[in-house]
């Protein structure tokens, strides 16, 4: 009998002290370093994930042992990818199975440097992403922090997405990061966010001695792009991150001060960009979902599969978004409601309704009045924005056209038909009683019955 | 040219009310009424259109219809015919 309730108490314990990954993807992360020590360099950055209750794995991707999959599932959730270097990747975590990953829900961080094999480059082309040349920097000769060893490629990144829903506006408004690395050219397909990107004066290019710039770059101007996120259809993320070197230690604690200028910081903003930026990568931020969906008639609550052409319904949906480790109401105002039969009928804007603070999921509404064609119908709410994941909640309902007895009574147009016809029943009766009680046709009758 | 065709209106007119008995210029101006009435819903359905078609012929052929039948009683029941409908009988 205590053995039994020793056992149960134990199974409580467990229960209440069960560990809840932050993340809603999951808390595995295999990180891929390009040799054992590189470990070291980046201490800070692997704590602090270990503090957000990561548990990470270290392998290098030449070790044969380290498999992404495991029996056809994922074996980690998210993938960090400090290896630019390495060229021979074993075929358990090349590009494809990195593509695999992504496909299967994964998400990963891609650090760069100077030094990208062509393996990584040609694992960021396929999301359109075009990092330039090997032994090429991001060079800025007005942007360059005093810390610069006189190549100027060590940056203080300018632009910086306004977009909240991958940083938020300390980040934004706080210190600039220090950058140093490789470049790449952001391609037009609309998955892509631009997250950090150089000022005008900069140039991607070779940083050889007396290097004279002969040739076109690739990039030039704010279209260098030092960060680039790209959420993919099935909601995982990618980012890449040209600098490995903005995840160190080193500049992580390294004070900024950009050449030419009075402004400094004591500390760059490198430590709270890397965390909101693990934070949005590995799904812990921007993340959507829709807990449910109603659509019924006004005035009644049950849920038809078959409407008629012209009702009026009330549709109804919950959206609820993940930030600060809670599932809580959402608070886009841009969800639009589409009923479609191969091209839209009707589009319209859900209002959101207002929440208590306790509520998980915001209610968005609308009254909407079905088009007058009948078919089958989706009711789609696709709701797609940059930062956030991609929602798109689909029904399918019939609608019929009127029941014989629904049309309406009186056509207004045909008053003048309707009073024509009357006027002919009235005219008549009037008729036949003036004939009957006329005086002189009676007459014409005595004459024949006499 | 007009005053003649003003004078021989006249003239037909002044013949109309003495020669015909009351009964049949009764009937006449139940007929007259019909027509107006057939005549307006025509017209209407050229200048507005054929919407509710049904309703238009609806109303139109009720007019023809109760013109036709008006028409008739007025054959039969003019005196200067009363020969040719000796086997009807006043009731009809």
């Amino acid at each position: 009998m205590r053995c039994l309730l020793f056992i149960f108490a134990f199974v409580l314990a467990v229960g209440v002290f069960r560990v809840e990954p932050r993340s809603t993807t999951g808390n595995r992360v295999l990180v891929l370093l390009d040799k054992e020590d590189d470990k070291a360099l980046y201490s800070k950055f692997f704590n602090s994930l270990e503090e957000r209750e990561y548990q990470l794995t270290y392998k290098l991707p030449t070790d044969s042992t380290v498999d992404l999959f495991s029996y056809g599932e994922r074996a980690y959730d998210h993938v960090i990818n400090f290896a630019p270097k390495t060229k021979n990747y074993k075929d358990k975590v090349n590009p494809l199975s990195l593509l695999n990953f992504v496909n299967k829900g994964g998400n990963i961080l891609l650090g760069a440097s100077s030094e990208l094999s062509e393996t990584m480059r040609d694992f960021a082309r396929e999301f359109d992403i075009d990092f330039d040349d090997i032994d090429t920097s991001v060079i800025d000769h007005f942007n360059y922090d005093i810390s610069d060893d006189g190549k100027h490629t060590l940056i203080n990144a300018k632009g910086i997405t306004n977009n909240e829903a991958i940083l938020t506006k300390n980040v934004i408004e706080g210190p600039p990061v220090l950058f140093r690395g490789i470049a790449h050219k952001v391609g037009t397909i609309p998955l892509l966010t631009k997250v950090l990107w150089a000022g005008e004066t900069a140039y991607s290019y070779e940083t050889k001695a007396d290097q004279q710039v002969d040739q076109e770059p690739l990039v030039v101007g704010n279209k260098v792009m030092l960060v680039s996120a790209l959420q993919a259809r099935n909601n995982a993320r990618v980012t890449f991150v040209g600098s490995t070197e903005l995840f160190s230690d080193r500049f992580f604690d390294s004070p900024i001060q950009r050449t030419n200028s009075a402004e400094s910081f004591p500390k760059s903003g490198n430590e709270d960009f890397a965390k909101d930026l693990t934070k949005w990568t590995f799904q812990e931020k921007g993340v959507l979902k829709v807990t449910s969906r109603h659509h019924h008639k006004e005035n009644e609550t049950e849920e038809l599969e078959l409407y008629r052409i012209k009702d009026n319904i009330i549709y109804t949906i919950e959206i609820s978004e993940y930030a600060n480790d809670h599932w809580q109401a959402f608070n886009g105002t841009d969800v639009q409601f589409e009923a479609i039969m191969l091209d839209p009928y009707i589009r319209k804007t859900l209002t959101p309704l207002p929440t208590s603070p306790e509520q998980q999921a915001r209610k968005y509404k609308a009254h909407i009045q079905l088009p007058d064609v009948y078919g089958v119908f989706t009711f789609k709410v696709n709701y797609k924005r940059s930062g956030y994941s991609y929602i798109e909640d689909s029904s399918v309902v019939a609608i019929r056209p009127f029941r014989h007895n629904e049309y309406p009574r009186y056509i207004s147009a045909a008053y003048p038909y309707y009073t024509g016809a009357a006027s002919m029943i009235v005219g008549f009766l009037l008729f036949s009683a003036i004939w009957f009680f006329n005086k002189e046709s009676s007459k014409i009758v005595k004459k024949k019955t006499s | 040219m007009s005053d003649k065709v003003s004078s021989a209106i006249q003239k037909l007119w002044t013949s109309y009310s003495k020669n015909t008995p009351q009964s049949l210029q009764l009937i006449d101006t139940y007929l007259v009424f019909i027509l107006f009435s057939g005549v307006f819903q025509f017209v209407h359905c050229v200048l507005v259109g054929t919407f509710p078609y049904n309703a238009f012929l609806a109303g139109f052929i009720s007019t023809v219809g109760s013109f036709v039948l008006a028409a008739n009683l007025r054959i039969q029941t003019n005196p200067d015919n009363a020969g040719e409908f000796k086997s009807i009988s006043p009731e009809r």
